[in-house]
């Protein structure tokens, strides 16, 4: 029924769009206003400041409001809910809702180059790294800076080869810019090196739907949420971290009554809130790093007990494979008991059987009624806490696999849903802005698409055949390879460093070193700190136009004024979009490389209209919709509405509030896209695939396994004590990317990266002091997020944002609070065996430091590094930087790093 | 659009009530910068006006300079003109500072009542039992009408500042706040917190 009327909807809005549209192409000369706002403007127009409304997608979280940028003579002023756009329905959250105050506070406004720069050619390494004040740099002219950079990354390609080079990406950015910084580093410079912080946030889940469907695509749709019988989040503060798709899930559940479930090792607000709703059927697992035991234990019981809802064996035959193993090592050794018994060192029976076998028994039954009605069933969403897991690509197969087993897929209204923490990671994904991958889920050594990218891009076939052939340990790995001098220079765009782990002996060091390139709108961005050469940027709100794909698949246009300002409402002229910077360098480059710059960057700056000076970003999305031709990406639909109704690229996307890829096909484009993806969902008739794209056309269960060792914690000491020897001095080896089977032995027995001292803590006469003077670790610290910050660069510089949580704070439990004597409030230093930081502690859901949402278990601390500058950047002065404590240790596979599972022990100050 | 449209109206409220129609007076307030407030533990307004020397003590005891001495130049910006019995009496505006209650300070009691001499105000102990047996400021009201949560947006910033979150303010779904008369002392935590301007929580101050 929603689902019906949300489509109904939909298209008579369109209708009336497209009548409209016809009736006003002579309007105002602004592409991205608003069909409406074009009227209310030109009636304005006498009255004062002209005033538009702008289409884009919320800057923030991975759910991707549609947001209406209210502008006043091209300065942004305001931020709306649209109430046309299908995801939100006029929602909108605190951090989106003030999304426009942060953008004219300490913009950077000319280029800046370090006085003393770094230069591995030589050995030099900059005295002034670390310091950001107006002393260590000069002002530059942007040409003058575009052509230092090109020459010395020039040079170096030609002394070290291009792998030498590496970039740092950012799922902020446009579409068009990362495709463009993708040709920059594997086809023009030969690299590669390339990352982005998409790393960091969602590859778990990546190379976990690589893994089990064949492609890096989320079946699923928020819409789903209104059809689903049994909603469960692992891992997934998502009250916090993904508020709008939260409240639509609490919404549903207030009408219907599903029940749900949370898995996270705190009681939070997303917990607290679906109890608040219905208590009888809100359940918590309240664990720490015991998922896969757990999924797997869930099977076990459905298997045992309710064998109705396991799918036929004929079906698992036909539509996957490896489920005869999964089904025997689940019987064998995961039953509730067992799990639970394994699991006690460290998840001290939270857990318990009846918990495990209450939610099999709804899982049953929800997977049963859904296929009884063919919608409805399990909708499972998992958070970056879940995927930031040594064994975070395990952890998403092990999901898949629950789903598989009991045919929760491919049906409205069920499925796996992995939410993105980046409005744009989805689409750094699918343009392959990381090592070895191609655009459009394709790996970089798949030849025969490697050709197709190579034509699409201009670039020689043999030189991406080359570039194929380079190794890179992903981005953790990559700055151990600087530090082992094996990485010279670096580009960072529109990204941070402080997100990475391990700051002080592993990420700041090899900034050091390196010759670092810095896109940044802020003048007091961390980044500018190890910066040698400083590009500012244009930020959201600013482009002329750029694509997002938010979570559920949706590309929708982010239309901008094209002119940034700074406090003092003077122009910027200095700022330019990433994208425009990407395509000069990548020119200046490739001109140097001795490439084709014609055949490779087409594209010239417009010389009219109101973006004059800058590339348009709509004919680079051109290209990159007609190279998405064959691949299960396919959007090339767009491009035949485009011919055959004469519609833009950009309005298309406007008009129908963001197209769901792929949308191969005439029809499906003027659809909207594809809402559900596999088991013929999507209604494409010569899908380049069968039911999944994988080989065989077949899903592919596997058994993850969870064992912490003899006597329940040997191996998990065993691990911890090797990784400990790992960043235990600043810029030293031994180097982590040296060790991988190190990795693989802790992911294969989904370990921890450290191993707290528990038996001091469960020692009831030990104190703080005694943890100091003996040298322990007793508490395991989590990093996370906090509802009202967007990581670490915007919502602190908004007033209203920052009012509300302005300080750095620790969530320690109740029961520690009494036993150590913590008052709330009291300022404490936590240490863990790389660095400190310094934080207010907050205790319980009745603490007078803000937030105040979540409660801890006893032993378990929680800091949100969202603050982590909100001080200063400056490391003088910086106090509450939380990822100098946390271990670099990373999965094997997907690269994320374990933010969650620090050994900290509290000093007071 | 939608905000000064808001605002003129309110400005329009204010102007027409100007003149004394006391029923609308709490309305201009709430629209204009919000009402004042007497310190906690204050007794009653008639009792308090006798008692109060106007020594000043409880607004230097204040940790968080929430108090200030009422005249005709701090209440311009609040609507508070004083009376000739009210002036330099003690007063606290939410909207510019208000009273946490000393959570978070040192001692037993709240400081400013500690601090009066006169009985003004009466003496409170920390604890939360005799916080809500004995303050009363006010009580706090949420404006549906301009509520971010209760028009889609889900902010709940008001009640993450109570400080008896859950009972004197509680948020349903989509974090849309509700308060409970019963249990809300009047703090004006919220109403300084509301990121709504004209703020949607405010404290409707203690009249008798």
């Amino acid at each position: 029924m929603v689902d019906r009327k949300a489509s109904i909807n939909r298209r008579t809005f369109l209708e009336l769009s497209a009548a409209t549209v016809a009736a006003s192409t002579t309007a105002s000369a602004h592409p991205g206003e608003l069909y409406e706002a074009k009227h209310s403007a030109a009636d304005l127009a006498a009255q004062g400041p002209r005033r538009r409304v702008l289409q884009a997608q919320c800057p923030y979280c991975g759910v991707g409001c549609g947001t209406l940028i209210q502008v006043e003579d091209d300065r942004i002023v305001g931020i709306s809910p649209d109430k046309q756009h299908p995801t939100n329905k006029g929602l909108q959250c605190i951090k989106g809702l003030n999304a426009h105050e942060p953008t004219y506070r300490d913009r950077l406004t000319r280029v800046l180059v370090r006085k003393d720069m770094s230069d591995p050619a030589t050995g030099h390494v900059s005295a002034t790294k670390g310091r950001f004040d107006d002393e260590v740099f000069r002002e530059a002219s942007y040409e003058e800076a575009e052509a230092l950079v090109a020459d010395r990354i020039a040079s170096y390609v030609k002394q070290f080869g291009g792998n030498s080079i590496g970039l740092n990406g950012s799922g902020q950015l446009t579409m068009e810019a990362q495709w463009i910084e993708n040709l920059l580093m594997k086809g023009v410079i030969g690299s590669n090196s390339i990352e982005a912080n998409a790393r960091m946030c969602m590859t778990s889940a990546v190379t976990g739907y690589f893994h089990s469907y064949g492609s890096d695509t989320p079946p699923t749709s928020y819409d789903d949420i209104e059809q689903a019988d049994f909603i469960t989040f692992w891992g997934h503060n998502a009250r916090d971290a993904h508020p709008i798709l939260f409240w639509r899930v609490a919404d549903y559940k207030e009408k219907t009554g599903i029940p749900t479930l949370v898995s996270d090792p705190r009681r939070t607000g997303t917990v607290t809130a679906l109890e608040d709703v219905n208590p009888r059927n809100s359940y918590h697992f309240q664990t720490l790093n015991g998922d896969i035991s757990y999924l797997n234990a869930i099977a076990h019981v459905i298997l045992a007990k309710h064998p109705a809802a396991v799918m036929p064996e004929e079906w698992l035959d036909r539509h996957t494979e490896g489920w005869r193993e999964y089904v025997a090592g689940v019987k064998e050794r995961y039953s509730p008991a067992q799990v639970i018994e394994r699991l006690r060192y460290v998840d001290e029976g939270r857990v318990t059987v009846e918990q495990i076998e209450k939610i099999a028994a709804l899982w049953a039954e929800a997977s049963l009624k859904g296929r009884r009605q063919g919608r409805g069933g399990v909708l499972t969403f998992w958070g970056i806490g879940y995927n930031q897991m040594l064994h975070g690509q395990h952890n998403t197969i092990s999901i898949i696999n629950l789903h598989l087993l009991t045919g929760n897929l491919g049906r409205p209204g069920c499925g796996t849903h992995s939410q993105t923490g980046q409005p744009n990671a989805m689409s750094e994904r699918l343009m392959g802005g990381l090592t070895g991958r191609l655009p459009f889920n394709k790996p970089l050594d798949d030849p025969k698409w490697r050709d197709w990218i190579a034509d699409c891009w201009g670039v020689e076939r043999d030189r991406l055949a080359q570039t194929a052939g380079l190794k890179n340990p992903m981005v953790i790995g990559m700055l151990e390879r600087a530090l082992n001098d094996d990485l010279k220079a670096m580009f960072w765009m529109y990204t941070t460093h402080i997100h990475l782990p391990d700051l002080n002996t592993l990420v700041r060091p090899a900034m050091t070193k390196l010759f670092c390139v810095v896109q940044d709108i802020y003048r007091h961005a961390p980044n500018l700190l190890y910066a040698d050469v400083v590009f500012p940027a244009q930020t959201w709100g600013e482009w002329p136009g750029g694509v997002y794909i938010q979570s559920e698949r949706r590309l929708y246009v982010n239309d901008g004024v094209g002119r940034s300002f700074d406090e003092r409402g003077q122009v910027i002229t200095e700022a330019r979009p990433d994208m425009d910077m990407a395509i000069d360098k990548g020119k200046a480059l490739a001109a140097r490389l001795g490439l084709d710059v014609e055949k490779i960057l087409p594209w010239k700056r417009r010389t009219d209209g109101p973006f004059a000076g800058s590339y348009d970003p709509e004919e680079v999305f051109a290209a990159i919709v007609r190279a998405s031709k064959g691949s299960d990406a396919d959007v090339t639909g767009l491009l035949e509405v485009r011919e055959r109704d004469g519609v833009g690229l950009y309005d298309q996307l406007r008009r129908l509030r963001g197209i769901q890829w792929p949308a191969p096909t005439y029809e499906i484009a003027k659809a909207g896209g594809t809402p559900r993806r596999y088991m013929g969902q999507e209604g494409w008739d010569e899908a380049p695939y069968a039911l999944f794209p994988r080989q065989g056309g077949k899903a592919k269960f596997k058994l993850c396994e969870q064992d912490y060792g003899a006597d329940g914690s040997a191996l998990l000491r065993e691990v911890a004590g090797e990784l400990a020897k790992y960043g235990a001095r600043p810029g030293e080896g031994p180097f982590l990317y040296q060790n991988v089977a190190l990795l693989e032995k802790a992911r294969d027995n989904a370990l921890t990266p450290e191993l707290p001292d528990l038996e001091f803590h469960r020692d009831a006469t030990k104190t703080l002091e005694d943890a100091k003077a003996e040298d322990k670790y007793p508490f395991w610290l989590g990093l996370g997020i906090v509802y009202e910050h967007f990581h670490t660069a915007k919502t602190i510089r908004g007033p209203s944002t920052l009012r509300l949580v302005p300080e750095q704070y620790v969530e320690v439990s109740p029961a520690d609070g009494t036993r150590y004597g913590l008052a709330d409030g009291e300022k404490v230093r936590i240490v863990t065996r790389r660095g400190s930081y310094e934080a207010r502690v907050s205790i319980g859901t009745t603490s007078m430091v803000k937030p105040a949402r979540s409660t801890t278990f006893p032993g378990y601390l929680f800091s949100p590094w969202n603050l982590s500058v909100a001080d200063s950047a400056d490391p003088a002065r910086n106090r509450w930087l939380v990822n100098a404590v946390s271990h670099r240790a990373w999965d094997p596979v997907s690269g994320q790093a374990d933010y969650k599972k620090c050994a900290a022990r509290i000093e007071r100050v | 659009m939608n905000r000064r449209a808001f605002l003129r109206n309110a400005v329009a409220l204010g102007v027409a009530c100007g003149g004394g129609v006391a029923l609308f007076r709490g309305e201009a307030e709430a629209a204009r910068g919000g009402a004042g407030l007497r310190p906690p533990g204050a007794r009653s307004e008639a009792e308090f006006l006798s008692r109060c020397i106007r020594c000043f003590r409880c607004a230097d005891a204040c940790p968080n300079g929430a108090i200030v001495a009422l005249n005709p130049q701090t209440g311009r910006d609040f609507s508070r003109t004083p009376g000739p019995a009210e002036a330099g009496t003690p007063v606290i505006f939410p909207r510019r500072q208000a009273c946490m209650l000393c959570q978070g300070v040192p001692g037993d009691e709240l400081l400013c009542t500690a601090a009066c001499p006169s009985g003004a105000l009466q003496l409170v102990r920390k604890d939360p039992a005799d916080i809500q047996a004995k303050v009363r400021m006010g009580t706090a009201r949420i404006d549906h009408n301009i509520c971010y949560s209760w028009n889609c947006a889900s902010c709940g910033v008001c009640a993450r500042a109570c400080p008896f979150e859950g009972r004197a303010l509680k948020v349903g779904i989509f974090e849309r706040p509700v308060v409970d008369p019963a249990y809300c002392v009047g703090c004006g935590l919220c109403e300084r917190a509301c990121i709504r301007y004209p703020q949607a929580a405010s404290v409707e101050p203690r009249r008798a």
